[in-house]
């Protein structure tokens, strides 16, 4: 690890997780602030909405007030990073509405303004696809925002293709943390008696409001072990369709069909699917660990204790099982939701971006895990943006565009 | 410097945490107003806010709580500010001397802290209102009226009825959400009654 | 929240305030009530796009308390401490009182920070104010989602109250957790941002004040503030 800070505009740092960057960058906040005008160091870290300001109900009064001391080129950068990102449709909206992905563009545009000494992000760039991560790294690489040294702490940066410039980047190896955290590691067959089977949606339609349909005579298969990857832009209705899956959302019309039998999910809700959301923080509710891995529905005591043990050998939470899962990093809090949704045994799983925050050998673990749990008989359906996640764990693809989805097999 | 910096932090710390607990106030309020339950449940946030932060700022959470709700949900809202005030009063004085170290011991600070409730009310109640609240405490005053031919005795009873439960509900509450906040999060706030409670070391 | 489309400065809002409340207060006789209703506030309401939330109230808030008027004077007291005429009387002060406090405070959110600066809330009291009409929508938003995350854990079975009301304490031990994670973290942002600096200092584009209504606005408050000192003396 080198103590001097390069001088350039884009520094990423690389490490496995709980090799120490957040401690690092979190340690270059410098105890003055000299120049009121402008901050020496800024640091966003995963939740986005945690780093909007929260004073102001509107996105356009949110950059009126971070662009105090702006100069005008910083301020045309930003304006056309603005028009690229579609934002003129949301300057009234309230910030706090706005996707992950919008939010992460906020947050690191208005923290740009500013042009802080430093400025770092701390893995919330995962929450970008690769269409909106380009224009960003961009600007910055080419010198738009001068002023600022940018530190980017991430999983994913392989895939970001930053190698092209030849830049020094800070590597952290050393794995020291209050807590000790396993490896995550693939045991033994897990038994499981909820399995194989089908999900056909037959005309699906849904819409929030009159008038507004964001699912539109949805027709496809789901088989069961089988990996889909559903993709589709912010908005598409991804979250939508896993939410009438789940149970969560009543059909508007159309059908859900389970091994040819008509079934009301809505009537069910969470038996059909397993659904891990993408924030682990709104899906705990246990005060220890092995009670909020400890599977929910109607089982034998004796089932219960051995899926939950299995499971937390996995994932590594052997000797964290009894803390506070809310006291833990968030890296930890996001396996610990999905070991919690994986143990309860449903035939079918949703997952929301379940490699967010996670480094290389978890997302492997994950991979075989997936693979294992589809073999035998499980149906899989992810959501992720990271590329080196979805083509690495090999499935079907399903495509929601205009309230339609597509089998495409890339 | 270090003790600049930690009161710098704490007030900033304060300045984030009201509107979020005005929001808990107002959320809650307004889910329990839907459900047209007997109960009013509008304080959660205040009593968090002086736990965690002391009187003054579950005071200002309480007042500015009571305008939002106001403004977007219950316009009658306003006319009961100063209750807030005694809610942040009262569970900072009790909460410095262990009041919501234990169950019993907050159902206790619940039921008195419903009596102070009732009696900072009723003037409100009698003077805006005359005693007719549109509510379950109207009907129970109209009830007690009808024993004793006296609207502000009633006033006071019909309240000594319902906010003894209505607020020992909420303390009981505010008691199992912090109780279920692992110490690190609360480490921070340092201003409140959280020690006393044995809620944080 | 409905389209605001009128915009009142900071002052004249505050000269309504008090003006209209202390008119309504010293003036006794319905039929004037009922006019100055009918003619300002009604018209305002209407105008602004809040006429169903006017509505809502007069509905959901002055029925019910109506109805609550009539059970203890007139039937319960027979009459005795009061007939219909004072039950209207009261009625008609209290709608007029809680319509002119929900007009004050209906502020558009372009006038939010112009609002609150011109009422001399500086730096501190400020941005705690600005944020209370903020972070509702945020933490409305993720009480949604854990309500969602319980249901996909299979928790709530048949969707009925009893089982809604059950799951209270359950959504809100998450949804605290994820308020103090938020203010500690959004205070760390501020002080790396510094804020108050900046709040101070952002220029907000200006608002338009439409001359003619606050002007009418002005004029009418202080004419029914002096009609109902004149009342009082009078009559």
């Amino acid at each position: 690890m080198t103590e001097n800070i390069p001088n350039q505009f884009l520094t990423p740092i690389c490490g496995n997780n709980f090799s120490g960057r957040t401690n690092y960058l979190k340690s270059m906040i410098k105890n003055n602030s000299n120049n009121v005008n402008k901050p020496n160091f800024i640091y966003i870290g995963e939740q986005p909405s945690n780093f909007i300001s929260g004073i102001f109900p509107t996105v356009r009064n949110e950059f009126d007030l971070h662009s105090l001391s702006a100069g005008k080129d910083v301020l045309d950068v930003v304006k056309g990073l603005f028009t690229i990102y579609g934002f003129e449709n949301h300057l009234d909206k309230n910030p706090f509405i706005l996707s992950g992905g919008e939010q992460t563009i906020l947050v690191v545009l208005c923290s740009l303004l500013l042009h802080p000494d430093s400025l770092a992000i701390d893995t919330t760039i995962e929450q970008l696809n690769a269409e909106w991560r380009l224009p960003l790294f961009e600007a910055i690489q080419q010198g738009g925002f001068l002023d600022t040294k940018v530190f980017l702490a991430d999983n994913r940066l392989k895939e970001y293709q930053l190698n092209d410039l030849a830049m020094p980047t800070i590597k952290f190896e050393q794995t020291s943390h209050k807590y000790i955290f396993e490896e995550p590691i693939l045991r033994r067959h897990i038994p499981s008696k909820d399995m194989s089977h089908s999900i056909e949606l037959i005309d699906l339609t849904f819409a929030y409001s009159i008038g507004k349909k964001i699912l539109d005579k949805v027709n496809v298969l789901l088989e069961p072990q089988n990996i889909y990857h559903l993709g589709g832009k912010n908005g598409a209705g991804k979250t939508t369709l896993a939410k009438l899956l789940t149970g969560i959302l009543k059909l508007k019309s159309g059908k859900i069909k389970v091994d040819d039998k008509a079934y009301n999910a809505f009537k069910f809700p969470g038996n059909l699917v397993g659904y891990s959301f993408q924030n682990p923080d709104e899906q705990i509710f246990s005060s220890t660990v092995e009670n909020e891995v400890l599977i929910h529905l109607k089982r034998e005591p004796s089932e219960y204790t051995e899926r939950r043990e299995i499971y937390i050998e996995m994932f590594g939470l052997k000797s964290v099982r009894n803390c506070h899962p809310a006291e833990l990093p968030f890296v930890m809090r996001k396996r610990i939701s999905l070991a919690a949704t994986l143990a309860m045994d449903r035939p079918w799983y949703i997952l929301d971006e379940p490699t967010l925050g996670q480094d290389e050998s978890f997302v492997e673990f994950l991979i075989a895990l997936l693979n294992d749990l589809a073999e035998n008989g499980k149906g899989v359906i992810v959501i992720s943006h990271s590329k080196s996640f979805t083509e690495k764990l090999r499935g079907k693809y399903l495509t929601l565009t205009a309230g339609q989805v597509n089998n495409t097999n890339k | 410097m270090s003790m600049d910096k930690n009161s710098q932090q704490g007030r900033m710390l304060a300045l984030t945490f009201i509107p979020l607990a005005v929001a808990l106030n107002f959320g809650i309020g307004a889910i329990v107003k839907a459900l047209s339950l007997p109960l009013y449940v509008d304080s959660i946030g205040t009593i968090l806010a002086t736990l965690l932060l002391g009187w003054r700022m579950g005071t200002i959470v309480g007042v500015l709580g009571f305008v939002i709700t106001s403004v977007f949900i219950n316009p009658f809202a306003i006319y009961f500010v100063t209750t807030q005030l005694a809610i942040a009063l009262f569970v900072h004085i009790v909460g410095r001397r262990g009041g919501f170290k234990s169950v019993f011991k907050t159902i206790v600070s619940g039921v008195v802290l419903g009596i102070i409730a009732a009696i900072v009310s009723a003037p409100v109640i009698i003077l805006v209102f005359q005693g007719a609240t549109g509510n379950g405490a109207a009907l129970l005053t109209s009830f007690f009226t009808k024993m004793s031919n006296q609207i502000i005795n009633s006033v006071f009873l019909s309240g000594f009825s319902i906010e003894p439960i209505d607020k020992s509900l909420q303390c009981l509450l505010a008691f199992f959400i912090l109780k279920g906040i692992p110490k690190n999060l609360l480490e921070n706030f340092r201003s409140g009654s959280l020690k006393e409670n044995n809620m944080i070391d | 929240m409905g389209a605001h489309k009128l915009s009142i400065h900071p002052y004249i809002r505050l000269i309504f305030l008090i003006g209209s409340i202390a008119g309504t207060i010293l003036i006794n006789k319905p039929a004037l009530l009922l006019l100055f209703y009918a003619t300002l506030i009604l018209p305002l309401f209407v105008f602004s796009g809040q006429i169903k939330k006017h509505i809502n109230l007069l509905l959901f808030g002055m029925l019910p308390i109506f109805l609550s008027f009539v059970l203890l004077y007139i039937i319960v007291l027979n009459g005795n401490n009061g007939g219909w005429d004072f039950i209207v009387l009261k009625i008609l002060k209290l709608s007029l009182f809680t319509s002119v406090v929900q007009i004050t405070l209906s502020i558009p959110s372009d006038n939010l920070i112009h609002t609150f600066k011109k009422w001399r809330f500086n730096g501190d009291s400020l941005i705690t104010v600005l944020g209370a009409f903020t972070v509702w929508a945020d933490v409305n938003y993720r009480a949604g989602k854990i309500i969602t995350a319980r249901f996909s854990r299979g928790f709530i079975g048949k969707r009925t109250i009893i089982n809604k009301a059950k799951q209270f304490p359950f959504v809100l031990v998450p949804l605290v957790i994820g308020i103090l994670r938020t203010a500690t973290e959004r205070a760390e942002s501020w002080e790396q941002k510094n804020i108050l600096h900046l709040l101070e200092n952002v220029e907000i584009e200006k608002s338009n004040y439409s001359i003619y209504l606050n002007a009418l606005l002005l004029f009418v408050s202080i004419c029914w503030s002096a009609f109902g000192v004149i009342y009082v003396t009078c009559f």
